[in-house]
């Protein structure tokens, strides 16, 4: 199972865990899985059925474009972090 | 106002519209294992961009429904994408044409009159231009935030940093949505801590709505972190780089997130500066100081499109989604031509409109040529898989044949032992006579651009009697994965430590009682001029990123970091005299003197 990687402000919505494993082949279905387990994080991640555009997830160390369909690996590090804007 | 990312909800009023928190180890005992902790403050006024020509648009709402907009900004997608929203049409009703723009910084993303055209536009049935002046340009278009943070650090003697905790309250203006997201977890980027805690804090003010800027976030943060670390480095009685090689993230280490990183230059930076003659050469004369910092920046990859077309006369026709913002026509044609074995001059860049091309994300970020030289060599291997099929077409030969070489196509030898060889410009010749013109279209999506680190080396006097400060020399070193057009990189670096070297001296928004702006032109906002700078000498570290096919990694953000704690540094060797706010213009650095005197 892929490990997601929680931001402490963010650890209320998890029972304090860090980190939560996941089961799931692609992002989109992680991220499901995610919020079906921890309601409260699913508020603050969904919005209208996708990612808020305020959130970034990174597969180890490469940023996603959010795209659902990434492929996750069973060994994959997930990181939700806040979404950057360059200048 | 409900406060996202605090526990509860909150009980009475607040100003804080988001709370963030990167948390990594065990801060207590962190602290705990320090021999030196320094805690302080800082505060930084608010910067605008300074780009060239003030936001500009001419919109034409014509009664077929269709939308033409002609703007200056960074992205003509972002554009169509929000006018779309804004006017409740759809995207393929609204076609944007990017002009020639002089910088935008980041301030030229957002629109603000191009919605406003259009509806005139239809009001009207005539095209409508609207224009800005340099006043509406700065008390309206979305500076920086002002900032509060707070920096806590400890330290072995040894120079490990044990722990770090800060606290950044970045200002949004009137909306949410400052920059501190990036703030925070930029703040330790070129360092790999074991214990840290950052927190972070959009606060709503009754000032303008912030927007972009260069690096957006990054430089409060790393000002006050990299200003605390250079008293930390004192505390212990260590060389300020060496202290900084001790703690560097390098490949495989973990940034503040937890994220693992891939192959990265912070290092070597760092050594570079202790080696260069800059750093190691005597400082000369009365009130004379030398600073360093060190800075980071994410870069960005995002999407890209390009199209390319084989004219037969054998120069190439490159259609590119990205406005042209410091060289971006080269430094993408460059790519191509590589993976062609062409020269720069076969390549015919052109920028063109919304309907012309594929999605293309704005320029800015530090993806440009990192994405865009994607899509180039994506284009280049297609048209060299096309080239290699039209010539065994031809030479009547197995396509496995047949390669790509040396700028041509060659072949197995004919009949009579003559060798098979078409020079580029040859079999482009040949293609309308052989199944057509070749034109192909890629488009990128990668996000493996790696990060950019950046080191400057500032001397400066201050004038005592006057408080300002004076630029005697200043070096930038930066990784820049592979330098495509070295003469552009040098002028991104250039710039990015000019306009931080406005952030630390000179640049600052003054507002009244009643919150109005009180220096709404650049004869009040100074920003700097040539003669307020020397040269910036540049050095280029290569550590090529592997995420990309010729290395490449974003440049331009990164040297806006470190300027302000260089020379904040600087000042302090030079007088003693340790400055917590930014800028630190001649009133300030007075300030601080004359109690002392």
């Amino acid at each position: 199972m892929a490990t997601v990687h929680i931001p402490a402000h963010w650890r209320t919505h998890t029972d304090g865990r860090s980190t939560v494993e996941v089961a799931g082949r692609s992002l989109g279905a992680v991220i499901e899985a995610l919020g079906a387990a921890y309601p409260g994080l699913r508020a603050v991640l969904i919005d209208d059925g996708a990612l808020r555009g305020e959130v970034a997830v990174a597969i180890d160390s490469v940023i996603t474009e959010n795209d659902p369909l990434e492929p996750v690996d069973e060994r994959s590090e997930i990181f939700l972090v806040p979404a950057i804007a360059g200048g | 106002m409900r406060a996202r990312g605090v526990p509860a909800s909150p009980n009475r009023p607040t100003n804080t519209a988001m709370h963030m928190r990167v948390e990594k180890g065990d801060i207590a005992a962190g602290f705990a294992a320090a021999d030196v902790v320094i805690e302080r403050e800082f505060t930084t006024s608010q910067f605008h961009q300074g780009y060239i020509e003030p936001q500009n648009a001419t919109a034409l709402w014509n009664r077929d429904g269709e939308i033409t907009v002609w703007t200056s900004t960074q992205g003509a997608f972002s554009v169509r994408d929000q006018v779309a929203v804004l006017l409740d049409v759809g995207v393929g009703h609204v076609k944007v044409v990017p002009m020639e723009i002089g910088g935008g910084f980041g301030g030229k993303i957002n629109v603000y009159l191009e919605p406003v055209a259009a509806l005139l536009s239809k009001r009207t049935g005539r095209p409508v231009k609207m224009w800005m002046s340099r006043a509406d340009v700065l008390r309206a278009t979305g500076p920086t935030s002002s900032t509060y943070n707070r920096v806590k650090v400890g330290a072995k003697r040894d120079g490990t940093i044990t722990a770090v905790q800060a606290h950044f309250a970045y200002a949004a203006g009137a909306y949410p949505g400052s920059s501190v997201g990036a703030g925070v977890q930029c703040a330790v980027g070129p360092y790999e801590i074991e214990n840290l805690q950052l927190d972070g804090f959009d606060v709503v003010t009754n000032t303008p709505k912030t927007a972009a800027y260069r690096a957006p976030g990054a430089p409060a943060s790393e000002f006050a972190v990299e200003a605390t670390l250079d008293e930390i480095a004192e505390a212990i009685d260590m060389d300020k780089m060496d202290f900084r090689l001790k703690n560097a993230i390098a490949e495989g280490g973990r940034n503040a997130s937890g994220q693992p990183q891939p192959k990265i230059g912070a290092a070597e930076v760092m050594q570079a500066i202790k080696n260069h003659p800059h750093y190691t050469s005597e400082i000369q004369g009365e009130d004379v100081g030398r600073g360093v910092a060190m800075g980071f920046w994410f870069n960005g990859g995002m999407e890209s499109s390009s199209s390319a077309t084989v004219y037969q006369d054998g120069t190439v026709g490159l259609i590119l989604g990205s406005t042209d913002i410091g060289g971006t026509r080269a430094s993408l044609a460059m790519q191509l031509a590589e993976t062609l074995g062409l020269t720069l001059e076969d390549i015919k860049p052109h920028v063109v409109d919304t309907d012309s091309v594929g999605y293309t994300a704005v320029t800015g970020g530090s993806r440009t040529t990192f994405a865009g030289g994607w899509v180039a060599y994506d284009l280049g291997e297609e048209i060299k898989r096309q080239l290699v099929q039209r010539a065994a077409r031809i030479w009547s030969v197995p396509v496995d044949d047949v390669r790509y070489e040396e700028g041509g196509v060659s072949g197995p030898p004919a009949e009579d032992g003559a060798p098979r060889r078409y020079s580029f410009q040859e079999i482009a010749g040949n293609l309308q006579r052989s199944g057509g013109l070749i034109a192909v279209s890629a488009t990128s999506r990668r996000n493996t651009q790696g990060a950019a680190y950046a080191g400057h080396i500032v001397d400066v006097h201050v004038d005592r009697e006057t408080g300002k400060v004076s630029i005697l020399r200043y070096t930038a070193i930066q990784d820049v994965g592979t330098a495509i057009h070295p003469a552009y990189v040098e002028g991104q670096i250039q710039g990015g430590a000019v306009q931080g070297i406005g952030m630390a001296l000179n640049e600052e928004y003054f507002y009244d009682a009643d919150g109005h702006l009180l220096n709404a032109s650049f004869l009040d906002y100074r920003i700097p001029v040539a003669n307020d700078v020397p040269m910036i000498d540049t050095v280029l570290v290569e550590v090529p990123n592997p995420g990309h096919p010729y290395g490449v990694r974003g440049v331009g953000e990164a040297p806006i970091v470190p300027p302000q704690p260089a020379i904040r540094n600087a000042i302090a060797d030079a007088i003693g005299v340790r400055m917590y706010h930014t800028p630190m213009s001649p009133s300030r650095i007075l300030d601080e003197i004359l109690p002392k005197e």
